[in-house]
């Protein structure tokens, strides 16, 4: 893995015509953050995602990712779409989903290799979804079919999973048991989120950006013991800041590293 | 039926058009899953009714202008070709005009060889052919072509299922993980074209329009992956053609209405049943 950031995005502006979408973003993501970016529906978070996958070209400023432009890095990210993108009446397996994420490693001619289906099938292993692999994709319930896309993000063994709304319309339970596999693969992988429940994710995630045209990253700090008390938590509880207004200016505080 | 069974004994022509109706089967069946779960029967059909076009002004060359090379056939490719390209280009250039290209292609196409279809002495009866096809006039050189189109389908299938399985899926996932999307649905039109312009020199333009939709959505809802949907639906549509044949032959009606009327009642029945299904 290289040194430096895995993903740096520097001065990024992008419009839709005349209509500015994300003005002046600049952030890093290092090697094995777990970082989750937050924003009102139409601020920019979307957006922000196509510009790393390199679906999206930048009217100024750069990304990087993984050390080049996205659209060289793509085989190193492992993106999970929002589910709803998808045709629930399409015929499709499990195991036909997940093996999806294999192409690109394999020739483009002839089927996919023995290779290809063991990735797949420990992939599922890896989210708890391998008893899963041969029903029919359409019949699962909405936290399987999460884990089953998350799977098909990892088998293509990416250095960075990028995850839109993972946990969008499901239940809280179900959540729970999301939240905690994302943290289990975060010890080997660097996961960039779409959220827009910033309550969940802040257990598990040590970053929060909040895009709203202009990016702000907020501080995720431990409450001190006391104070946790007071809200009957669990001891992992944590604080995000969420101190910036949001027309648009930075607050004077500045970035919060530690 | 045993009178269709002793007429398919003496008649070389009914044993043709079985022939015929079992392979145009297999290629409407695998390229019709792709054109349904895709969700591209309107470019089916706008292909289709291209395909009337080019055959119109090759028609019109060959007989007013004396180019004798030119057959309907080569006229019938050219369009499905040219329109194939025209919406893979358009599709390509994104935007929210693909559909009123394909509209547009489909009322062209048909106008254009209503024209010179009308122009071109002694073809003004032809055009319902070209509509509704004609299945028991097919000879042993159409079915030789069938035979080579069911080949060419299932060798780039083999080759690129798995491609066509994901860009019909997630096209935008597929594009991430390296595979180049717009390629491989242009190949997917490309495949329809040639499908349709085959199956309209047998069935006609109507008749391919309901072999690749009706029976591939009738066994879409008993189908847990695309290439059981595929076998399944071709088994369908055979069923489907040999029924229709005898159907017609017994009531002395046009062989290609009456399979199309059979297909919808069949996807009607399966819908049906799929909605009782699911209430219990």
């Amino acid at each position: 893995m290289s040194a430096g950031p895995v993903i740096r995005v520097r001065d990024l502006d992008y419009a839709y015509g005349r209509q500015p979408a994300l003005q002046g973003v600049s952030f890093d993501v290092h090697a094995l953050d777990f970082v989750s970016v937050i924003g009102p529906n139409g601020g920019g978070k979307s957006t922000l995602l196509k510009l790393l996958l390199g679906l999206l070209s930048p009217r100024r400023g750069t990304v990087e990712v993984c050390g080049g432009p996205p659209s060289k890095s793509r085989l190193k990210l492992g993106y999970m779409p929002q589910r709803v993108e998808l045709d629930p009446r399409f015929p499709v397996t499990v195991m036909d989903v997940t093996i999806m994420g294999r192409l690109g490693l394999r020739p483009t001619l002839g089927p996919y290799r023995r290779r290809d289906r063991e990735a797949a099938l420990a992939a599922l292993e890896a989210t708890d979804a391998a008893d899963l692999r041969d029903r029919p994709f359409s019949e699962l319930s909405g936290g399987q079919r999460q884990k089953v896309l998350i799977a098909r993000a990892l088998c293509g063994d990416p250095e960075v999973l990028l995850l839109d709304e993972p946990t969008a319309s499901l239940d809280p339970t179900v959540q729970d048991d999301l939240y905690a596999l994302l943290n289990r693969l975060n010890a080997t992988r660097t996961i960039l989120m779409v959220s827009h429940d910033v309550s969940m994710v802040s257990r598990f995630v040590n970053r929060v950006l909040c895009v709203n045209r202009t990016c702000v990253e907020h501080c995720v700090t431990e409450i001190p013991r006391e104070l946790s008390l007071l809200f009957d938590a669990r001891e992992d509880l944590r604080l995000v800041r969420h101190d910036h207004d949001h027309s648009g200016h930075p607050p004077a505080g500045g970035a919060c590293r530690d | 039926m045993i009178e269709f069974l002793e007429a398919l004994g003496r008649h070389a022509f009914l044993r043709h058009a079985l022939l015929a109706g079992a392979l145009a089967s297999v290629a409407s069946g695998v390229v019709g899953t792709y054109v349904v779960t895709r969700r591209i029967t309107g470019i089916a059909g706008s292909l289709a009714h291209a395909v009337l076009g080019g055959m119109g002004l090759a028609i019109w060359l060959r007989t007013v202008h004396g180019w004798a090379w030119l057959t309907p056939l080569h006229g019938a490719v050219f369009a499905a070709v040219l329109g194939a390209v025209i919406i893979g280009a358009a599709r390509a250039r994104g935007g929210d005009r693909e559909d009123t290209v394909i509209s547009a292609l489909w009322a062209v196409g048909m106008a254009v060889g209503v024209l010179f279809l009308f122009l071109t002495p002694g073809y003004k009866a032809d055009l319902m052919t070209y509509l509704f096809g004609n299945i028991v006039m097919v000879d042993p050189e159409t079915l030789r072509l069938l035979l080579v189109l069911d080949g060419v389908i299932l060798l780039v299938v083999a080759l690129f299922y798995d491609p066509l399985l994901a860009v019909c899926y997630d096209e935008e996932f597929a594009r991430l993980r390296g595979v180049r999307t717009d390629a491989v649905f242009t190949l997917l039109l490309l495949l329809v074209a040639l499908t349709i312009v085959t199956l309209i020199y047998v069935v006609g333009v109507v008749l391919v329009i309901a072999l690749i939709s009706l029976p591939v959505s009738a066994v879409g809802r008993f189908s847990r992956r695309l290439w059981q949907m595929m076998l399944l639906s071709a088994a369908l549509s055979s069923v489907l053609t040999t029924a229709g044949l005898a159907l017609a032959y017994a009531a002395d009606l046009p062989a290609g209405a009456v399979t199309i009327l059979l297909a919808a009642l069949v996807y009607v029945l399966a819908g049906v049943a799929a909605a009782l299904k699911r209430r219990a």
